[in-house]
Order: structure tokens, then sequence, then C-alpha cells
């Protein structure tokens, strides 16, 4: 059960993402949501999309989002996901703590120069 | 916290659904690879090409399978199923431990639920009314001329209605057991009826489902004749068909049905079908009486002593408002109890007592348990240390014990219930027909909840005590390995712990014994009573109510349908006589004039040239026979001779008396002919012609009554005794009825039964309770007897090697024997020792339930210590005698 440091925060970064596509784009079924997260990456960011499912399998069971089988636009089954409330809260605090964070570390990482 | 909660619950759903989710995200991901493909291709890839670089793109399907699993899975599950599955392999292991466990936790968990499931029915929630706790039955005690209970009466009850201040509602119902007869467009039929006022069903919850129920206006001397009646008669009479307007002819009444009781609605234990309006008449009534029973509701927040004085209060006025008796010369006065002590009565000794004796025998069964655990624990101890040395945390090792012990709890709880729920049908064996029909016993859900709670405490002892042992403060890895296989005597807490529950053990059966063997004493002495009757399994009994008005004739009881009806009687006795195999057979006039029918009927008598002691006369019981009454019981005739048909006929003052009575007044048996008594210290007297033995009326268990037997007089009802070889059978039944209906075909046998059941029923309770503690003393024994010889065993297989060693240095075999014997029945005398203290203080609850010997009978308790040492004395010498039998070298070599 114990995951190793490295892996829970791209875990939780993964998560926040999704969400945050999620959020934006409405409800997605797994493919969908892994290609939005390459292209705005600009495939910089190269996701593995297995992981995509095994993060939405966690956020489902955390009850941030809700999974519904559907038709995709090219008439094919697929899971839809779309956030819930609990989700949306969930994701207002993640990105608050993420900026925080990224600001932490922005200071922390900032050439010193004027000091 | 919210979400951990949601993750928890979630992971559990879905490792309920574990094989419906794996389905489901493997589709999720065939959809993926589909639409990822088809992307590709209208990029331009070759399909095949598509399809591989999709899979790359996703990763290998396997492992996301199983990863996904585990995202969804619940670890702990996983290692709870290890445990279970490591507890099952530990006890298939060591199959006699286990089915030896198992059965003593069956037994022990079966019989206590049993008996609590009728322990809960009968005195925890008896009745099946609405506020039970406000109910109260109306009984007055009368200590000025001994009585110590009066029921009610109509003026009790006008005048409680009139002045109460405690009573909410009041009602009076009164019953003749007796059936009556209801006649119509069926065969004539026996039911049981009860006259109510119409507050009384209200107050017991009895609103018709169909119609309405009384009113006041039910309740006035001469309204229209009504009537409520039973679900099950609607059923019967009426096929379910519209009752409500139909006229029931009962006792020749015709009444019109106005409803319908609910199917779930009983009348105390009394199975009556049929209720009528009481229709007290206020000038008629007088006070202090006994006639009828009345109940209260209180209102609420009245207790006992605050109503019962209120009706101290109302006695007073009533004495002034009815005409009767002064009831400051009879010291009447209110003695109120809770309706559900009136109901329970004195089953409620009974109960606890086989309540106790199942505790009791369910304390011996865990301490057997425990025990065994014991012997386990320490022969599993250099197993446990060495998963300990090894790096098992002791953590994962108690989680080992408890898992084993949860395993065998809860299959010692479901077979306790299995037993329990086949148990109750023992149940009839041990309640009997003893139990007030009104409580339903079943295995609700607070018993399952108690049982439930039994097998959790069972499973905490079990588990605690090889847990305590093992996990003792740091047990060195070398002692406990020495401990062993090796001869070194194992550890002293160990020895003391297991000695203790032996002398417990002992202790406990002791005092199951005792009380067995007491009651196996009432019940010699009971049977050896001398009931009055003899061979009453051939003595078939049956009553018959013949309405007033279908005697020709006419009238109530007093004019000439008196004569009509004695010589009806009297021709309904001739056709009996006729019936083939009928030796004799009589009458007694009323409903309560068979022995130990549970009903009695008394009066004062004066004897003439006596004047009467000063304040009221001592109650005698009274009967009125026909002839060849007491010959068809076979109750012997002591002196002088039996009544003759022109006793009744010619209404002569005659009377006999039992032998009891005749002694009282006048010295002996012979003596009494000629005396003249009467019920009235005045003229007419009646001259006493005969004596008979005495027949205990009351119950095999109480004294037979000083009885006055009067010639048969005309009754509506009558209970008929028929003396036959053919007593019992249903062919002989038939027979009956048919000479009977040659006679009148409206009539109806009712209450038809031999006098045999009267007599067992009066011995119920004494059996039950006989076989139930007869059958836990016998456990209890075998339990003890098992518990003696598993400590023996283990104690000899502890200490192998020093009885080689002793052998092989030439001491004798008696002797290694002896040392061992000598040991256990130190331990059990002991337990003998405090066994009988605590018997001495626990027969005491068994003194109601005890005849003809006392609760602290020495010679019992001697004889009981005695066997019970013996049998100590068998349980240790057998293993003791096996290892003194050890080939020494043998048992070095092994070492």
């Amino acid at each position: 059960m114990v995951e190793s440091n490295r892996s829970a925060i791209l875990q939780g970064t993964l998560d926040l993402m999704v969400l945050k596509t999620l959020e934006q784009m409405g409800p997605m079924h797994g493919y969908g949501i892994a290609r939005r997260i390459e292209q705005v990456g600009r495939d910089a960011l190269v996701v593995n999309q297995g992981t995509v499912y095994l993060c939405l399998v966690r956020l489902v069971q955390k009850g941030w989002i809700t999974a519904r089988w559907g038709v995709s636009d090219n008439n094919r089954r697929a899971k839809f996901y779309s956030i819930t409330e609990a989700g949306v809260t969930q994701l207002q605090a993640e990105t608050e703590n993420w900026e925080r964070i990224a600001g932490v570390i922005g200071r922390v990482l900032q050439p010193t120069g004027r000091g | 916290m919210r979400t951990l909660l949601h993750v928890l619950a979630a992971r559990i759903r879905d490792v309920l659904r574990r094989d419906d989710l794996d389905r489901d995200f493997d589709q999720e991901l065939q959809s993926h690879l589909a639409m990822a493909e088809e992307d590709k291709v209208r990029r331009g890839l070759p399909r095949a090409e598509a399809q591989r670089a999709a899979r790359v793109e996703l990763g290998g399907l396997t492992q996301l399978r199983e990863a996904g699993r585990a995202a969804r899975g619940l670890p702990l599950l996983d290692a709870v199923r290890q445990d279970l599955r490591a507890g099952f392999r530990g006890l298939a292991r060591n199959p006699t431990f286990t089915v030896t466990v198992l059965l003593t936790l069956w037994l022990g968990i079966g019989a206590t639920t049993a008996m609590f499931s009728v322990v809960n029915g009968v005195l925890l929630r008896p009745l099946p009314y609405p506020e039970q706790d406000r109910l109260i039955e109306l009984v007055h005690e009368a200590p000025g001329v001994g009585i110590d209970e009066v029921f009610a009466s109509p003026a009790a009850y006008l005048g409680y209605r009139d002045h109460s201040r405690t009573f909410e509602a009041v009602g009076l119902w009164d019953w003749d057991r007796s059936p009556v007869t209801v006649t119509g467009s069926r065969s004539p039929e026996a039911v049981r009826s009860v006259e109510v006022t119409h507050e009384l069903l209200p107050i017991l919850g009895g609103d018709p489902i169909l119609g309405r129920g009384f009113d006041a206006a039910d309740d006035l001397p001469g309204s229209a004749a009504t009537a409520v009646i039973s679900h099950g008669f609607w059923q019967r009479w009426f096929d379910g068909a519209d009752p409500l307007g139909q006229a029931l002819v009962v006792d020749g009444t015709p009444r019109e049905v106005i409803g319908v009781l609910p199917r779930s609605f009983r009348f105390f234990d009394y199975p009556a079908e049929i209720f009528y309006p009481l229709q007290p008449v206020r000038a008629d009534a007088r006070f202090p009486a006994s006639d009828g029973r009345g109940i209260a509701r209180l209102k609420p927040g009245v207790g006992l002593a605050e109503a019962s004085a209120d009706v101290a209060r109302m006695i007073a006025i009533l004495d002034e408002e009815y005409p009767g008796e002064s009831a400051a010369a009879l010291q009447f006065g209110p003695k109120l109890r809770w309706l559900r002590e009136s109901v329970v009565g004195d089953l409620r000794d009974t109960l606890w007592v086989l309540l106790g004796t199942v505790g009791l025998l369910l304390a011996i069964a865990c301490a057997n348990v425990a025990n065994l655990a014991l012997v386990r624990a320490a022969a599993r101890r250099p197993e446990l240390a060495i998963r300990a040395a090894l790096g098992g945390g002791w953590g994962s090792i108690a989680r080992l014990a408890v898992t084993e012990s949860a395993i065998v709890a809860l299959a010692g709880g479901t077979g306790g219930l299995v037993v329990a729920y086949a148990g109750l049908s023992l149940r009839r064996a041990i309640g009997g027909g003893d139990l007030p029909y009104i409580m339903t016993v079943t295995i609700d859900p607070i018993v399952v909840s108690v049982t439930a709670g039994i097998s959790v405490l069972a499973t905490v002892l079990f588990a605690l005590v090889p847990l305590l042992h093992v996990a003792g403060p740091a047990v060195p890895l070398a002692r406990a390995m020495r401990g062993g296989g090796r001869s070194s005597t194992e550890g002293r807490e160990g020895n003391r712990a297991r000695h203790s529950l032996v002398v417990s053990q002992v202790a406990l059966t002791l005092v199951l014994l005792i009380g067995s063997a007491l009651m196996l004493q009432t019940f010699r002495s009971l049977h050896r009573v001398d009931p009055g009757f003899r061979d009453a399994g051939g003595v078939q009994t049956f009553q018959l109510t013949i309405p007033a008005a279908a005697v020709p004739g006419g009238e109530r009881a007093g004019g000439p349908a008196s004569e009509a009806m004695v010589r009806l009687h009297g021709r309904i006795l001739d056709r009996l006589g006729e019936v083939p195999g009928v030796e004799a057979a009589g009458y007694s006039s009323f409903n309560d004039g068979l022995p130990l029918d549970g009903d009695d009927r008394a009066t004062a008598i004066f004897v003439e040239g006596r004047p009467p002691v000063d304040g009221p006369a001592a109650l005698r019981e009274v009967q009125f026979v026909s002839p060849r009454f007491f010959e068809t019981l076979r109750t012997p005739l002591l002196a002088g001779r039996a009544f003759d048909w022109n006793d009744i006929r010619q209404r002569r003052r005659v009377v006999m008396v039992s032998e009891n009575l005749a002694r009282a007044e006048w010295g002996s048996a012979g003596a009494a002919l000629g005396q003249r008594i009467g019920v009235e210290p005045a003229p007419p007297w009646s001259e006493v012609v005969g004596v008979v033995k005495d027949v205990h009326h009351d119950g095999i268990d109480r004294p037979a009554p000083e009885t006055v037997v009067f010639p048969a007089v005309a009754s509506e009802t009558a209970s008929f005794a028929v003396r036959s070889r053919r007593a019992g059978t249903t062919a002989f039944v038939r027979d009956l009825r048919t000479a009977v209906w040659s006679v009148n075909p409206t009539l109806a046998l009712a209450n038809v039964g031999t006098l045999d059941d009267l007599y067992q029923r009066s011995l119920a309770r004494t059996s039950a309770t006989l076989r139930l503690l007869a059958i836990a003393g016998a456990m209890a024994l075998v339990l003890a007897l098992v518990g003696i010889y598993g400590v023996v065993s283990y104690a000899i297989s502890q200490r192998r090697r020093e009885i080689g060693i002793r052998l092989a240095l030439g001491a004798g075999n008696g002797r290694v024997r002896r040392m061992f014997v000598t040991r256990a029945l130190a331990l059990v005398g002991v337990g003998v020792a405090i066994g009988l203290v605590a018997s001495a203080w626990l027969a005491r609850l068994l003194s109601s339930l005890v005849h003809g010997v006392e609760v602290s009978d020495p010679a019992t308790f001697a004889a009981v210590a005695v066997a019970l040492t013996a049998i100590g004395l068998a349980g240790s010498y057998l293993p003791a005698l096996r290892a003194s039998k050890t080939d020494p070298v043998e048992t070095l070599r092994l070492e």
C-alpha cells in the first residue's frame, strides 16, 4: 500500500490535470482526457495513457468524478466521466495549494541576485 | 475524513462486485484502444501499425488490469483472507481439539439461546398488549377470613369506575371455563367464551378489524344481545363471509355479531372465541364479593402503591354504597398486581432456575473451551516463539490467534443457533404445556443478538487465553522451546490457570447435580403421593354444556327445568354406560368437578350442634357428584355408602365427606357417619352417609383439600368421567359422542381428555424442570470428566520423561498412578468443597419447586459429592493407568 513519494507527487499532479480538464471541457471519455492532456502539454508532457485510467478509478472512488457509459462522437460505446461538486471544491483547493507550492518553489529556485 | 470513508465504502462495494468491475474496466480499455486506433488510421497510419501504436501508448494490458484491480481492491481484505486460510488450516490440523471445542460451544450456546428465548418471551415481554407497563389486575385480599386472593366483582368494577382517581379505564370480565354451545346452520360446536364489559377489549388493544367493539350501551342490562368474535371463529364458522349482523345462537340465545377481533388478539392464555357483554346489574351488586376479574389501565405515571392507596380509599366508599358484609371485618384490602405478574405467576421461579441452569452449563462449557485452548496454546508455544524469533510481529501472531478463535466462535454461535432452533421443539419438554400460550416464544432479533453477544464474548475469552499465555512478559525463546517437547514442567502460571478451571468446573457441576438430585427426589416423592384416584389413564373425561333453554320445561336452574336437566344427565350416563368397553361412568355438576382440573369451588361448612366459631368460617372444597362417580375414578369409599339415584332425584339431604374432613371434625372416618352438616349454621342439615379417600384436587404437590360432596344438582355444564380400557382412543371418543347425540344431537363434547392428562399436567412443571436439570447435569458431568481427563493427560504428557526416569529407577506402577490421581483428587476436592457451599446457597432458589425433601438435605449433598469425587477419580485414573504402563526405555529413547 505504501507508495513512493515520487509517484505520489506525479499522481497528485495527474489528478489535478484530469479534474481541471473535466471542469473545463465537461463530460469526456478516458481517451479524450488523455488526448486533451497531451495536447495542452504540447507533447512536452508525456502521459502514460494507462495511468490516466488508474487515476480515473481513484477519482471515482474519492467521489470527485462520476462515470457513466455513453456513446462517443463516432458512435462508439465509451465511458464518460464528469466532475462532481465535491470534485470542483477539491479542484479549487488543490489549485490554490498548487499555486502556493509553485510560488514557493519558484522563489526558491529563483537565481539569487538581489540579496 | 469524509473522502476517506467514501473511498473505503467505494472499495468495499467494488470488492463485492469484483468480477463486474474487472469486465467494465476491460471494456473501457478496449473502447480506448478502438478510438486511438481509429484516430491514427485517420491520420494516415496503416491499420496494423495504428493498432500496435495504440497498444504501446496505453501500456501493457495485463499490468493495467492488475493495477486497476489493486486500485479498487481492499488490501486488508486479502490479509484477512490469508489469516482465515491459516486459521482454518490450524484448526483442521487438530480435528480432535476443534470438534471438542465446537461441540462444547454448540451445546452451551444452543441451550442458553433456547432457554433465553423462553425467558425473553415469558418474563421480559409476556403480554401482547399495548402499554403493558400500565396494566394491572384488580386483586384484593381478605386476611380477616384467611383468603389471600379476592378478585373483582360487579360492585368493584362499578365503584372503581365511579370513584377512581388513578385509573384511566377499568374493565371486568368473567368466564365460565365451560364452553358455550353455538348452534345454527352448522353442526353444534363447543366454543369458549368470555363476558366482558365494554372497556375490557380496548384496554387489551383488541380493536375490531371488522365492525365495532362494545360500547356503554351494550353493557346496559336488557339491551340487544350482541357478540364480538375472534378472527379464527369468523374464518371457521362463517368461512370468512361477512359476519356483521349475522345471528349466532349461543347457548340458545340468538346474538348479533357486531365485530371481529384481529387475528393476533389473544385473551390471556384462554382461547376465547366469542365475547359478549357482561352487563353488570348495579341493583344486584354486593360488596365485597368475588365474581369476575377486573383489570385497569393506570393513568400515566401512576405506580402500584399509588393505585393501591386509591383502591383502599374507594373500598371504604363502596362499603357504604353496596350491601354485603363489612369490608372492615374481613380486613378487605387491595392487593393489586401488574397484569404481567398475573399472567406469568409462579412460572417466574421455575424459569429463572432453568435459565440459571443453562447459564451454569454455558459457564462449564466455556471453562472447558478455555482449558482446551490453554493446553493447545502451550503446545503451540514453541511454534509461536519461533515465529516471534524469526521476526513475526506479535501483532500478526495475535491476529492469527484471534482469527482462529473467531472462526471457532462464529461456527459455535451459528451451530448454537441451529441447536436452539432444534431445541425449541425440546422446549415443549422443558416448558411443557405449562407455558401460557399467550406468550409467543420465538428466536427473535433480541435472542439472536444475545447469542451473537455470547459468541463474541466466547471469542474474546478463547483468544485471550492463549494470547495472555504466549505473549506474556517476553517469553524467552529458549524457555519456550524447552517447555515444548521436553521434560521440564511447563510454566507454573499455566498450571494454575488450568487447575482453577478444573476446580470451577467441578464446583459448577456439583451445583447442577445437586439441583438434579433434589428435583429427582421431588419427582419421586410426588409419584408416591396417592392422588386419591387410581389408573387415571383409564378414565376418559369431557364436559357437556346443555343450555337451560334446550331442556324441555324451559327456564333456568331452580324451576322444573332442574329435574329435567338431572333426568337428561341421567339418560346420557345410561347411554354412555352402553358404549362397548365402558366399566363405569359418572359426572360431577359444573365445570370444575374433576380432580386437578385447575379450578375449585369452596364454601363455609357448619356442623350441627357445634356453635360457629367467632369470625368467618374456614372454607371447604365442595363437589356435586352423580352415583358411581367415585367408583369411576376408583376413589375408595372408606365408610358408609355412596350416593344412588334416589338421593339425587328426591333431593335427599345427604352428603359425603373426605377422610381428612372427617378426621378434623369428628376424629375418624367412622365417627363422621350420621353427623349432620350444612352450608349455613342453621337447618336444614344434611346427613353424612359416606366417607371417601382424600383427593388432591388442587395439585399433586398441594395438600388434599377437606371436601364435602353433595349429590349432583342441575347445572348447565357437567364434567363426565367414563372408565374404560379404551379410554384415550379416538374410536372411543367417537362412540361416546354418538351416545351423547343419541340423547340430544345439538350437544358438543368439550375439553376431551383423560384423567391421566390432568395428572401429568399437574406434574408437568416438576418433570420438565427435572428433565432439564438432569440433561444439564449429565452434560456438565461429561464436560467435567473431559476437563479432568484432559488436565491429567496433559500433565502426564508434560512429565513423560520424569515418569520414565521414576519407573526406570524402580518406582512401582502404583506409585506413579497415585502421584497423578492424588493431585487430580485434590483439585476435585477443592471443587466439591466450593460447590457444596455454593449449592447450599443456591438451592434456596429451588425451594418453590421442591416437594417432600429439604433443599439443604444433607444426604443428597453428601451422595452427590461422593459420586462426583468418584467420577473425578475415574477421570484421572484412566490416564494415570496408561502412564504407569509406559515403557521407560521407550520414553527415554525418545528424548
